[in-house]
């Protein structure tokens, strides 16, 4: 009795005096801390699960325990997800985002009209870019699945059929205004080469960004053929060891588990940064420094390019910017839109769209996040 | 509010034993119908109305039958109070079905669905309103007076501890308690261990279950084949007894540490020998209440309409019991889920009794200990596909899979995937659990220094009682860790 009014005093007593590290969430939470909620007799069915949560977010230790839960207890111990509906432990130390995962076992549906409507959306940018004599180009990073299964648990299998963005890349690939960069065969042959992807995040490392990099400009340079692709003697190589990344922070395991990561730098830097415009960015920003960078190379023969991209885009980054005089790029809250404003004053010659394949049901509003 | 959250551990329960055991004699009871009204209204403030509704009324028809002087006229008071704790029932909890099965008869003839407004199922109507029923059935058959202090009825309608999940405790055990308790160390002690072994229970492995079960009856479509169906049924077999004993385990936990006792409601049901035995294990206090207040009452109505002693062959005494089990099991599934999966269920496990009392039983009785584990078991877990599954169409091709039909091929190292070191723990743990091993265990200990010499006998009850408070801190301070990592919710910021 002693021990458990003991056990449940500390916990009652630091609610009132909080002696414990001031409470916080998690940054994967995306959230703030909860205050504590008035009592509004209009709206006192709202009362119980907002006090609930104020009260579970200012128990004490709470992110040590989380942490102490992911790692030790389950990782470690059980072997198993911390969340197991968030992220899937696949073999060998590679992790997935289950809900990935539903993209690419075809568990996740959409209805005929919402295929054709991304394709639509797809369309609308690309006729916009050729009734202004702008060449588009579309490229979409695939996901870790589709590049690395053999890492995958054996519970996942794909459902027959194909699945929503293969059925989207089936009929943009009929679209003559789009053109369409296999980034998926391209990897999935570059594989030979090293490792594409993290095992511990969703993206693809320097190496796998490279070879997407490759699939992208060999594309663009049939239609520009001043541009000269970066090759692998280009740049430098750095391997090191990194904690896990976003997946394994994610589920609060990045102490736990270990990845790698390479570092590519290219020998002879020739863009620079150029200090940006200043174009109207949309409202909810993830990331509203990163809107608009502008970088530029002193090659006049070289294209000008405006990138709408998302994350993915890092990966190639550092070779993409060398092939072109002026690279705009434009990281928006992922959807993806036409920004008339920045075609008008920068007149490129051509436009790369970046979209990751989950994030192609965010051109038709689905779930954004 | 839930018993297995940080809330209700951290801050709910130890505020109420504060204010409760400061309060006078007098006031304790109000303290506990207060913190009973706020416990019930954490899962819905609009739906506590409901509750202090139902205890009023259910106070005032009690007043009113007292007032009745004939016994038709209680009778007919025993109707109304019966109807008003049913129909709310029908209403809150049934109204969908009924209109899903309507607008799909009418869709037969091509006529357009019904629309019917359905409403959200206030938090444990099944239970509290089988209690208030248990108060009227109690005083018409006049073992127990009406209750003419309200909070004492609407403490026993909606006690916190089990006004959620039961246990269905009779009016009568409850009774004797609202006034004449005094709580004991020891008392108080042992529901702090029962309250923990239930929490450990619920949080630590059924909770850890439900993540393969829901994997493995979310993925019907997927991989599923037999063995990975068989993991599954036994998983959710274990889950379903875990999760509800441990609720239950909580819930007699905490009422003893106020000093009130509530009735049992499992007895290791694993371990039956039959479906029949497996209802005198398997959530007590609603098959008590079904056989006392439903199947006897059928059963004795059905005895005086048949003056025969046999119909066709067969003795009255069978084609009674079939009819009384039917309406009871029907009753039973029904209880259990709005949706034809229950139902069914309900009465796979009325055939299987009909069964064993028309001969079967006789048989197994003749049989290898074993053989009668094997019938027991196997057919609780096909059953328990019915009430895991949601359509009728899931269950039969779960069933098919199970047995080798439309599964997927056997794929060894999948079956092993899933087994990982967690899960086979917590399935050892959890099967061992479910049988009487540790209970004969503790028994045996304490027999086998029952005649040693005192020192030697304190010396072993020290080292049983350290190590059942190390065991019990020990769940305590897991199911903490288990139940503050539930609280992070990560959020992943393309959702799809």
């Amino acid at each position: 009795m002693v021990l458990f009014f003991s056990l449940i005093s500390v916990v009652v007593l630091n609610d009132q005096i909080h002696f414990t590290s001031p409470p916080k969430v998690l940054a994967v939470e995306r959230r703030n801390i909860s205050s504590e909620p008035q009592l509004d007799i209009n709206h006192l069915d709202l009362y119980p699960e907002a006090y609930s949560r104020y009260y579970d977010d200012y128990f004490p230790y709470r992110l040590n325990l989380i942490n102490f839960y992911a790692g030790n207890v389950c990782l470690k111990f059980f072997h198993r997800s911390p969340y197991p509906d968030k992220v899937d432990l696949g073999r060998d130390g590679w992790l997935y985002f289950a809900e990935e995962g539903a993209m690419y076992k075809g568990t996740y549906k959409l209805e005929d009209a919402h295929i054709k409507s991304i394709v639509a959306e797809l369309h609308k940018r690309a006729l916009y870019y050729h009734e202004k004599g702008i060449k588009f180009y579309l490229a979409i990073p695939p996901l870790k699945q589709e590049i690395y299964p053999e890492h995958l648990p054996l519970k996942y299998s794909k459902l027959p059929g194909l699945n929503v963005t293969e059925k989207v890349i089936d009929l943009i690939r009929k679209d003559p205004l789009v053109n369409f960069i296999d980034l998926k065969s391209a990897l999935i042959n570059a594989k030979k080469h090293g490792r594409l992807y993290f095992k511990t995040d969703n993206h693809w490392n320097s190496l796998g960004g490279y070879y997407g990099y490759r699939s992208i400009i060999e594309r663009i340079k049939k239609d520009f053929p001043s541009i000269i692709p970066l090759d692998t003697n280009d740049f430098t190589m750095k391997m090191k060891v990194i904690n896990g990344a976003n997946i394994a922070q994610f589920i609060n395991i990045s102490e736990y588990i270990k990845d790698e990561s390479t570092d590519h730098t290219v020998k002879v830097e020739r863009a620079s940064y150029e200090k940006p415009k200043g174009y109207k960015a949309p409202a909810a920003l993830l990331h509203p420094q990163e809107f608009e960078v502008v970088r530029r190379v002193k090659n006049p023969s070289l294209p000008t390019i405006v990138i709408v991209r998302d994350s993915y885009f890092y990966g190639l980054m550092p070779y993409i910017i060398e092939n072109f005089k002026k690279s705009i790029t434009l990281y928006d809250s992922r959807t993806y839109e036409i920004y008339d404003e920045v075609t008008r004053n920068e007149k490129p010659d051509l436009v790369l769209y970046m979209i990751y394949e989950p994030r192609l049901v965010c051109l038709i509003g689905l779930n954004r996040w | 509010m839930f018993v297995n959250s940080l809330l209700f551990l951290y801050f709910f329960l130890p505020f109420t034993l504060l204010f409760y055991y400061f309060a006078t004699e007098k006031l304790k009871n109000i303290v506990l119908l207060a913190a009973s009204f706020i416990f019930y209204a954490w899962g819905g403030v609009s739906y506590v109305s409901v509750l202090i509704l139902s205890t009023l009324v259910n106070w005032l028809l009690g007043l009113g039958s007292e007032k009745s002087k004939s016994l038709s006229g209680k009778k007919y008071w025993l109707i109304v109070a019966v109807l008003f704790n049913i129909l709310p029932l029908l209403i809150f909890k049934y109204t969908g079905f009924f209109k899903d099965n309507l607008n799909f008869l009418i869709s037969i003839f091509g006529m357009k669905p019904m629309v019917i407004r359905t409403f959200a199922l206030p938090l444990g109507i099944s239970f509290y309103s089988f209690k208030a029923i248990t108060y009227h059935v109690s005083v018409n058959r006049k073992e127990t007076a009406v209750q003419h202090n309200y909070a004492d009825l609407a403490l026993y309608i909606s006690f916190f501890p089990s006004v959620l999940a039961g246990p269905i405790d009779r009016y009568r055990n409850f009774l004797p308690q609202l006034h004449d308790r005094a709580p004991n160390p020891d008392q108080f002690a042992s529901g702090i261990r029962r309250f923990s072994i239930g929490l450990g229970k619920k949080v630590l492995i059924a909770n850890s279950l439900a993540v393969i079960t829901d994997d493995l009856f979310g993925g019907l479509a997927s991989n599923l084949n037999a063995p990975l169906a068989w993991l599954g049924i036994i998983c959710y077999s274990l889950q379903i007894y875990y999760d509800f004993s441990g609720y239950t385990d909580m819930a007699i936990g905490v009422a003893k540490m106020f000093g009130i006792e509530l009735m049992e409601n499992f007895n290791f049901p694993y371990i039956s020998k039959s479906i029949k035995e497996f209802w005198t294990r398997w959530h007590i206090s609603l098959s008590t209440w079904l056989r006392d207040y439903l199947f006897l009452p059928i059963a004795y109505s059905t005895s005086r309409k048949l003056i025969k002693e046999r119909y066709f062959t067969i003795r009255v005494d069978q084609i009674i019991y079939v009819i009384a089990t039917s309406v009871t099991f029907l009753v039973c599934g029904f209880w259990h889920g709005a949706a034809w999966n229950f139902i069914v269920w309900g009465l796979i496990h009325g055939f299987l009794l009909i069964l064993e009392q028309l001969g079967l039983g006789r048989l197994l009785k003749k049989s290898f200990k074993p053989v009668r584990h094997v019938y027991a078991i196997f057919f609780l877990m096909i059953s328990w596909v019915f009430f895991r599954t949601e359509t009728l169409v899931d269950a039969f091709h779960y069933i098919g899979v199970l047995f080798g039909f439309g599964g997927k091929p056997i794929n060894w190292q999948l079956v092993l995937e899933y087994l990982n070191t967690g899960l086979v723990l917590t399935l050892i743990l959890a099967i061992i659990g479910a049988t009487t091993i540790f209970s004969n265990i503790v028994d045996w200990f304490k027999r086998r220094y029952e005649d040693k010499t005192m020192l030697i006998r304190i010396f072993t009850v020290n080292i049983y009682e350290v190590s059942s408070i190390i065991l019990v801190l020990a769940i305590l301070v897991a199911s903490t860790l288990f139940m503050v990592a539930g609280t992070n919710n990560p959020f992943i910021y393309f959702k799809f």
